[in-house]
């Protein structure tokens, strides 16, 4: 794995590190663009149907609204964040300043909201803090985010791939957290027939969970995903792909939107889409943990789809 | 200018006169005007250089009411047109239709209602806009269902620099684009969009940004501001009169942070105040700009504004003077990001 991408600044709108080291990193193989939303799109070539794989390169982060008379921040989350498992998070602005975030509010644990936590970054004075941020400045949590890990699962895939059945573009997407954004301006630049988002998804495999998705179970081919029914074509080649070359899978309906697919979907003039997900637990939070296994599993599914299917 | 821009009446989807009043004012400075399909205005005007396409937003419609019933007493039911708080509305003075019949939105009297209807907020559906008269086919010769309804409030300035009006989200927008096309010398080739129907979903816009195609596009609007004793320090988004909003995030948007900082830095050369806003919540039409077509880059810049989608929305004259020469200023070195 490419663990110097996870280590990366890049909440959303802010993602030019994650989108150099790409651009970088495909210098003298293939020929990038960056679109004006910062989004970096690599057409690799072939003959058949435009197939584009996309994965995102920005992570959730905190957006700092207000430093009050004694240097404690204040926050909106820029991505879906759980107040509860920021507390006590370390976070880490673009130049190296680390803070934790607190709470201190008389309230019940579920009543707690992301308005009653503030950030301390050990100044003591407004003064003193805005000598180290500013009003607007973002805030990512632990200051490795396991978000970009598909990212790295895609430039594998470039260098490995050597021949297809397909056309083949790669997306590296922007503000994908704040609402799959990035992903509708490549959408319509690309025009792609089929559309397949590589994403991470939450692993409920804990205590009190409800273990539809588990760790170690396999890449994640995604049936339903919020109000979109994935291609059923598409769901069933993958199904396929995975029986004929012992690929572990396992399969979950979202209740709410969680990859590109979707936005993809019924963009410009439509595609196929899929979404196969690496499963994650405590996505969003410090403490993100994954299995190579399921890594291995996604990355060998979508290399034999793209080479035989 | 803004007090005949607030007192045009046109809730989202009926903007008919005050695109009338826009178009009549802006015609001398633009080279050409179009209106799209659905109503937006987009006036362009050659920049020095056509390299690029630079595109500045305002909405011109505001929020207000449609009428859904007619009662055998000759009262008005009504729904929302945009996000209106129910709480605002009881006493409030209205205006229907296109006969322009004045009304008053009416609830059971004080004297004749139980503590627990005190105690809560009034539901939209359970008022009555009274019209003055008592039948229903009275009420059919003047107004019928599917009638827009506006507030019935005047432009006044009070106190010291503040002006209170209907709809300022998003007429003072649209002032400060009328004046854009007035005195700027784009560096870019200029379109301004006086959109419509931002206020039931930003639709507009959206429309508008794929016919145009822009790199860069300016959002300006009229934006929330809580800054009274009511609101904790740290959740008091914006102050009236601390100078031009930034929008940095918003719900359908995050500003361009190229564009965000070379704004910052015009204002901080030009000794234009400026403030942050505090929070990731309210939405513009950046969201629906930057992802048209290919992409753009965008920036919300904003006018805060006590009591949005009330009456009485307030302003201060110094954040729409500040909004103004900004708006201007970024048009015309816009080359230089």
């Amino acid at each position: 794995m490419k663990n110097d991408l996870q280590k990366l600044f890049a909440p959303p709108a802010c993602e030019t590190a994650a989108a150099d080291y790409i651009e970088n990193y495909l210098k003298n193989k293939a020929e990038t663009t960056r679109d004006a939303m910062g989004s970096v799109t690599v057409h690799i070539g072939g003959s058949g149907k435009k197939l584009l794989l996309s994965a995102h390169i920005d992570e959730p982060a905190l957006m700092i609204t207000h430093i009050d008379e004694n240097g404690f921040l204040r926050f909106a989350a820029a991505g879906q964040l759980n107040p509860i498992e920021l507390i006590n998070s370390k976070v880490v602005f673009s130049d190296k300043i680390c803070g934790a975030v607190f709470c201190n509010a008389e309230k019940n644990v579920s009543e707690i909201k992301i308005s009653d936590l503030f950030i301390d970054i050990n100044a003591h004075s407004r003064d003193e803090a805005e000598k180290l941020v500013s009003e607007g400045d973002m805030a990512v949590i632990g200051g490795r985010s396991l978000s970009r890990l598909c990212c790295s699962i895609l430039l594998e895939l470039i260098d490995e791939i050597k021949a297809s059945n397909y056309d083949l573009y790669f997306a590296f997407t922007v503000q994908k957290e704040v609402g799959f954004r990035g992903i509708m301006p490549v959408i319509n630049s690309v025009m792609p027939d089929i559309f397949i988002a590589l994403d991470t998804v939450k692993a409920d495999d804990i205590p009190c969970g409800k273990s539809e998705i588990k760790l170690k179970g396999g890449a994640v081919i995604a049936v339903k995903d919020g109000r979109s029914v994935l291609s059923p074509s598409l769901v069933s080649d993958f199904r396929e792909t995975a029986f004929k070359n012992s690929v572990s899978v396992q399969y979950a309906s979202f209740n709410e939107q969680q990859t590109e697919a979707p936005t993809a979907q019924c963009a410009a003039g439509g595609s196929k889409a899929a979404a196969i997900c690496v499963p994650v637990r405590y996505l969003n939070t410090a403490n993100e943990t994954i299995s190579e296994k399921d890594i291995y599993a996604a990355k060998t599914l979508i290399k034999h789809f793209i080479t035989e299917a | 200018m803004l007090k005949k821009l607030t007192d045009a009446f046109s809730p989202s989807g009926y903007e008919d006169e005050i695109r009338e009043i826009i178009i009549n004012e802006i015609t001398p400075f633009c080279d050409s005007i179009e209106t799209d399909n659905m109503g937006n205005i987009i006036a362009f005007k050659k920049g020095k250089s056509s390299k690029k396409k630079f595109m500045a937003d305002a909405h011109m419609d505001e929020v207000g009411f449609i009428v859904t019933g007619i009662t055998e007493g000759g009262r008005l039911k009504f729904d929302e047109v945009g996000g209106i708080d129910d709480r605002i509305l009881p006493g409030k003075r209205v205006i229907v239709g296109e006969k322009r019949v004045p009304g008053i939105i009416g609830i059971n009297p004080v004297h004749l209602s139980y503590p627990e209807e005190r105690n809560s907020v009034i539901k939209m559906r359970d008022m009555l806009i009274d019209i003055g008269v008592s039948t229903k086919k009275e009420a059919e010769m003047v107004a019928e269902k599917g009638d827009y309804i506006c507030f019935d409030s005047e432009y006044k300035e009070f106190g010291d620099g503040f002006i209170k009006a209907k709809a300022l989200d998003d007429r003072v927008g649209v002032a400060v684009l009328i004046d854009m096309l007035k005195t700027a010398n784009p560096a870019y080739d200029f379109y301004a969009v006086f959109s419509v129907q931002e206020e039931i979903g930003c639709r507009g816009a959206a429309v508008a940004a794929n016919i145009i195609k822009p790199d860069y596009a300016l959002i300006v609007e009229g934006t929330i501001c809580a800054d009274s004793a009511f609101t904790p320090i740290h959740r008091r988004v914006t102050a009236a009169g601390n100078g031009a909003v930034f929008s940095v995030m918003e719900r359908s948007s995050l500003a361009n942070r190229d564009f965000l900082n070379f704004a910052k830095k015009l204002a901080d050369e030009n000794g234009i105040a400026y403030q942050i806003k505090r929070t990731g919540n309210g939405g513009n039409n950046a969201g629906r700009i930057q992802v048209a077509g290919k992409g753009c880059k965008t920036l919300a810049m904003a006018v805060p504004c006590r009591y949005l989608h009330s009456p009485a929305c307030v302003i201060s004259k110094k954040d729409f003077e500040a909004v103004r020469s900004l708006a201007i200023l970024i048009s015309e070195r816009i080359d230089e990001i």
